[in-house]
């Protein structure tokens, strides 16, 4: 299925079974293991790692990106309960890549800031009637804020970044 | 394979379940607790906000995939799968020993005397199926006492003054006062209100060889290491096997209570550890295992002499499935309120709770909430802020120690519609029918919270907030507080057990949990589940005659 159908068929709210992905990688060395993760190929990766950082920007405090936000969800997505997500997490992070090259021509992680959080804005105000986009957007920041706040025991919050941010004491 | 026959079976080691047990070991019964979960110790719990009875997988079970249940929110809807943890709408009891006492927040509230008599005070509201309970306040003030004091229950006497009449203090004083309690204990005073500390199943000092608070962030939701707060397992599940008398059989699942040629139950039907089935006989079985549960095993033990399900000839199993709901107000201060000292609630106010002017029916009560998480303070923001980018990392840093929350459980009215029946389709991992929970909240439902809710805006402007938001009611689904599928009463038709939560059809058969609850208060139901527990053991123990009552040869 290519991506032109791929939209429409979510338009049209018709069920889309993305059975090999990711599509969009211009070098096969994308499509293989991100380093420190059990289930994200380095496409995946870089493309949540992009969205984290858009979640949490870098500031005095460090961003998503570098709180380690994407080894947090990849390690939901490899744990036991993988299973709930992993599917909502291959067609979701498809749509943001599809949504990006729709609008700008590029893949998200190449757009810069402003592009991609109209992006994102997208997603989360369901234009388009696109319930799936919001559901998705839903999901991922509530993930990404479990890992930039949650204990660095799970893979995000390196060095309790976050928790130094807030003076949370635990 | 079958076991040697015991004097009494009770399925479900929580609130209700632990303390029958006790009792009637106590009394030289011997008693077995069929319990699903696991024994969990300090060694198990921990101070994670990602590994905790609201998280997936819940920190305490159900575990995960074993478990569906299917839920709507009409029975005009086809219901849907939902899983432990997964989906807000399954419910967040835990399955473990101790079951919701485990991770409980541990509010220990006596209920008012309205509460017993909903029908009298307010009338029949329309869409609910509001009544009286057929006990009363006067019935349980023994069994509230006795609840306290097994359990050490820490509190100010006399500090509320909406609260009904006591004979004794609280066993242990109250928690302290934090930062966010004297705010709002101020405030509240400016505007003619009634400040108190709560009580809770919480011990201040050190009690029957248990430790006291030592006043940590985690507690609601969290199961605590050192053994403060009073859950089942720390309470009266080892002093019931401390007689001698008692075993607790964790990871058994009851799926099925059997009867004898007459028609009388006997004894369970229950899976091991090993999903090994087995039988267990008994000549009493009472069943406490969460509203959900119990409904859901009646349900799946329908028999030729009971083809309804057990107990069910009203048809009133499952039925009048209630809980709270929540009303939750925020606040935004200029000046710094540290909050690390838990376990959060420390003022509470009972005046908008059947409130004199009857403006509504029930109401809540009003208290500062627990210990604001990191996670969960991300997650919640004023309608129109931004939930993620710039803005919303610095709205955390700014106001993370800048913020109050104001919680309260809020009376919702039983409706005869919202239910718990068998899944036409779905089964477990044990092969057995699910629960099929079918619930919405009615329009008094949240006329009650909007009230409750203007009430929390109003005492945390009062405070100085700069702004003030409010949580939002979801449109149905079982919570925490689940209760009222075998309500009791005095018609056999309308009801599913007497005012002893004994089955008006077999009466060997006992409901102790929070599904006997006819009504379901504006407060915590676990210290009222636990008082008509303890009212219901001690009609037991009166009446009880031995294998002669199995043989209903009893009087």
């Amino acid at each position: 299925m290519n991506r032109r159908h791929f939209l429409k068929s979510v338009a049209a709210g018709g069920t889309v079974v993305v059975t090999s992905w990711p599509v969009s990688p211009a070098y096969p060395a994308e499509n293989s293991l991100a380093p420190g993760c059990k289930v994200f190929t380095v496409f995946q990766a870089t493309l949540v790692d992009a969205i984290a950082e858009q979640f949490v920007p870098k500031d005095d405090y460090p961003g998503g990106k570098e709180a380690g936000v994407v080894y947090f969800i990849d390690g939901i997505l490899a744990g036991p309960f993988g299973k709930f997500y992993k599917d909502r997490y291959e067609r979701g992070l498809q749509m943001v890549d599809d949504l990006s090259h729709n609008r700008f021509g590029h893949n998200f992680v190449s757009l810069d800031s402003d592009q991609q959080a109209s992006i994102l804005k997208a997603l989360e105000s369901g234009e388009g009637g696109s319930s799936r986009g919001r559901e998705f957007f839903a999901l991922i920041l509530q993930d990404a804020m479990k890992g930039y706040y949650g204990d660095s025991l799970h893979g995000g919050n390196r060095g309790e970044a976050s928790w130094k941010m807030i003076k949370f004491e635990g | 394979m079958a076991n040697k026959k015991v004097d009494v079976i009770v399925v479900g080691s929580g609130a209700g379940g632990g303390v029958v047990a006790k009792e009637l070991a106590e009394v030289g019964l011997s008693v077995l607790v069929f319990e699903r979960g696991k024994v969990y110790t300090a060694a198990d719990f921990n101070h994670d906000e990602l590994k905790s009875q609201y998280s997936v997988p819940p920190a305490y079970g159900p575990s995960v995939y074993n478990n569906p249940r299917t839920f709507r929110y009409t029975d005009r809807e086809e219901a849907r799968l939902v899983y432990p943890g997964v989906d807000d709408e399954y419910g967040k009891t835990a399955a473990a020993v101790g079951g919701a006492t485990l991770a409980y927040g541990a509010a220990a509230w006596r209920f008012k005397r309205e509460d017993f008599r909903m029908k009298s005070t307010y009338g029949s509201l329309p869409e609910t199926s509001v009544e009286d309970w057929p006990l009363s306040y006067d019935d349980l003030e023994t069994y509230y006492e006795k609840a306290e004091y097994e359990l050490g229950v820490s509190g100010l006497a006399g500090a509320d003054p909406f609260a009904e009449p006591r004979k004794k203090p609280y066993p242990v004083p109250p928690l302290p006062i934090n930062p966010q309690g004297e705010i709002i204990r101020d405030a509240g005073r400016r505007l003619g209100w009634h400040p108190f500390p709560p009580p809770f199943a919480i011990l201040t000092q050190p009690y029957q060889e248990r430790s006291a608070c030592v006043q940590c962030a985690w507690c609601l939701a969290h199961a605590c290491e050192v053994g403060a707060k009073s859950g089942t397992q720390v309470t009266m599940i080892p002093r019931a096997v401390k007689t001698g008398r008692c075993e607790l059989r964790a990871n058994s699942f009851v799926t099925r209570i059997i009867t004898d040629a007459k028609g009388r139950p006997g004894g369970v039907q229950y899976y091991d550890a090993h999903k090994q089935g087995h039988e267990q006989y008994a000549d009493l079985i009472v069943v406490a295992c969460s509203a959900t549960e119990s409904a859901r095993l009646l349900l799946n033990s329908a028999d030729k002499f009971h083809p309804q399900g057990l107990g069910n000839s009203s048809g009133q199993v499952g039925r009048n499935l209630n809980d709270h709901t929540g009303a939750d107000g925020f606040g935004l201060f200029e000046r710094e309120i540290p909050h690390s000292k838990g376990p959060g609630p420390s003022i509470a106010f009972n005046d908008w709770n059947h409130p004199r002017s009857r403006e509504i029916p029930g109401g809540g009560y009003i208290y500062n909430y627990y210990c604001t998480l990191p996670i969960e303070f991300a997650s919640n923001r004023p309608p129109g802020d931004p939930t993620w980018g710039k803005a919303h990392k610095a709205f955390q840093r700014q106001y993370f120690h800048r913020y109050l929350h104001l919680g309260s459980n809020c009376q919702a009215m039983p409706q005869e519609k919202n239910c718990v029946d068998l899944d036409p389709k779905v089964r477990d991992a044990w092969g057995i029918p699910v629960a099929r929970i079918t619930h919405s909240f009615t329009k008094i439902d949240y006329q009650i919270a909007d009230f409750v809710m203007d009430k929390e805006e109003q005492l945390l402007k009062e405070a100085g907030a700069i702004k003030t938001w409010r949580g939002g009611n979801g449109k149905g689904g079982v919570g925490d507080h689940q209760n009222g599928t075998c309500r009791m009463g005095d018609d056999p038709k309308t009801s599913v057990v007497n005012r002893y939560c004994q089955s008006h059809d077999v009466d060997n058969l006992f409901v102790t949990d929070g599904s006997v609850l006819v009504t379901d208060a504006g407060f915590n139901p676990s210290l009222t589940i636990q008082a008509v527990a303890f009212w219901a053991a001690d009609y037991i123990k009166k009446q009880w005659t031995g294998s002669a009552w199995r043989d209903g040869k009893r009087g």
